[in-house]
């Protein structure tokens, strides 16, 4: 149960200026996985990675044990594919991308895909390009879902949809979870679906892995700091993942949540980091905003 | 890989009604002698072509790239489903010939070295074709339109002269029942190798 699905070994990739370094992931099997970063952070780069889709400069991706370059098409039947935007023939009805995507998934279910259609409102006769982004991503989902996939990888899912739609796709998430031989990967910028599905969260942060943990251990080991700026001298600012200064006072995101306590207690207000907060730090680093 | 060649079949569509439209019209109204060469001809590259578009404009190389199929197969399939159109294209002829001849009292010369022209060159433009592809990518789409346009052109004129087969100065009949279809597939076959060479290193593009 707990052997990585996805396993990322020193994964190396540039693309013009930017570049993934030298990534390790694993990805437990059985639990919901969320990838999060800015914008530009590397989410898409490292699913396409996963997928195939892109070639890594160094290092190497292996799925459910077995390296991805020599087993491609084997791995890939076990896997079912988000992706951010819709890459299907816009000019077709949906029965027709059907009958494209279906021959090539051994272990496709046309009941089960049927249902997905009946439960999303789509049918089957609608072209594709009559459907708006949200039906879109619907319908990448009920593709995904119709072959038995092990693993799931979605590439910003929640991304443009409504909230009715987002909180559906994270119930049908929460679901599946309850097979456990189901794996969910998913990247996101925004934070509060992970809080509400994910078990661990990997932070991407210009290219780079900054942590990969249970999202338990995140918000034991983060916090928010808030005091008057005068508690604030070099020491302190080192001590600090990232910091927000305003003239009333400041706001800083501390890694190590008890060395925070020990020094700050009586003197801050010590809050639980959320992700945004996460996020937002280490964007910005120790750098001072008005 | 049947199943690839299957997708492209199915995305084609509507598009295969354009090309029985260019039958009719090049096969039965606007005929000239080299009616059955181009009525053989080009349904082959104008299916390619299209099949081509419609995968970049639907950026959905990402789409088949999430596909259980091996970056070989995707690049067979692709070299593979031009036999397909050829076959169409002859089959497009045949019923133009059978339509001239029987129903319509016209002539319509489909002849054998007609049918070896037509397969040949169809073979040698995937050749070329298909290694631009994969070498500019979707987002060089533009590129490729304009470089096939000018292909096909120079294709058009070519035919206008070969037609004629003391013209191109080519020896015999037997040479070029064999010795055209021969060039045309070490050269698609050459071609194969290129492309997988290069879509083997490469990232899939939308």
């Amino acid at each position: 149960m707990n052997d990585p699905c996805i396993e990322v070994r020193n994964v190396t990739k540039r693309y013009g200026r930017f570049a993934l370094e030298d990534i390790t992931l694993n990805v437990k099997q059985g639990y919901i996985t969320g990838l999060v970063g800015a914008n530009g952070a590397g989410k898409s780069s490292l699913i396409k990675l996963l997928m195939g889709m892109s070639l890594p400069l160094a290092g190497e991706v292996r799925l459910f044990g077995e390296p991805l370059a020599k087993n491609e098409a084997e791995l890939k039947e076990r896997i079912g594919y988000v992706a951010d935007d819709s890459h299907f023939y816009e000019h077709l009805s949906i029965q027709a991308m059907k009958s494209i995507y279906a021959p090539f998934y051994r272990k496709w279910d046309d009941r089960l895909f049927r249902r997905y259609l009946d439960r999303f409102g789509l049918s089957p006769k609608a072209l594709i390009r009559s459907l708006s982004k949200g039906m879109k991503m619907k319908l990448a989902l009920a593709f995904a879902l119709s072959h038995q996939a092990e693993l799931l990888i979605m590439d910003e899912p929640t991304a443009g949809l409504d909230p009715v739609f987002r909180r559906e796709l994270l119930d049908i998430l929460a679901e599946l979870m309850l097979d456990e031989r189901h794996t969910i990967l998913f990247s996101t910028h925004i934070t509060t679906d992970l809080d509400r599905v994910a078990d661990y969260i990997a932070f991407l942060h210009q290219g780079r892995l900054v942590f990969h943990e249970s999202k338990e251990e995140i918000f034991d080991r983060y916090a928010v700091v808030r005091a008057e700026n005068s508690l604030l001298d070099a020491d302190v600012r080192r001590s600090f993942v990232g910091i927000r200064e305003t003239p009333v006072g400041f706001e800083a995101l501390t890694s190590d949540r008890e060395e925070a306590e020990r020094l700050f207690s009586g003197f801050a207000r010590i809050e639980r980091a959320t992700l945004e907060d996460i996020m937002f730090f280490t964007a910005k680093g120790v750098t001072v905003h008005g | 890989m049947v199943n690839l060649i299957r997708k492209d079949l199915i995305s084609l569509k509507w598009y295969f009604l354009f090309v029985l439209g260019y039958g009719l019209v090049f096969g039965t109204i606007a005929t000239s002698p080299y009616s059955p060469l181009l009525v053989s001809l080009l349904p082959a590259i104008m299916l390619t072509i299209f099949v081509a578009n419609i995968e970049l404009r639907n950026k959905s190389m990402l789409f088949v790239g999430s596909l259980p199929v091996r970056r070989r197969q995707i690049v067979l399939a692709k070299y593979l489903s031009v036999f397909v159109y050829i076959g169409i294209g002859l089959a497009l002829a045949a019923i133009m010939y059978l339509l001239n001849e029987h129903i319509l009292d016209q002539s319509f010369p489909l002849t054998g070295t007609a049918v070896l022209i037509a397969s040949s060159v169809a073979l040698l433009f995937s050749a070329i074709y298909y290694p631009l592809y994969y070498i500019l990518g979707s987002r060089n789409s533009s590129i490729i339109s304009v470089l096939m346009i000018f292909l096909a052109s120079a294709l058009a004129g070519g035919l206008n002269k070969s037609i004629d087969l003391s013209e191109v100065g080519i020896p015999s009949q037997a040479q070029l029942t064999v010795g055209l279809p021969l060039l045309g597939l070490v050269l698609f076959y050459g071609s194969y190798r290129l492309s997988l060479s290069i879509f083997s290193r490469k990232d899939m593009e939308g």
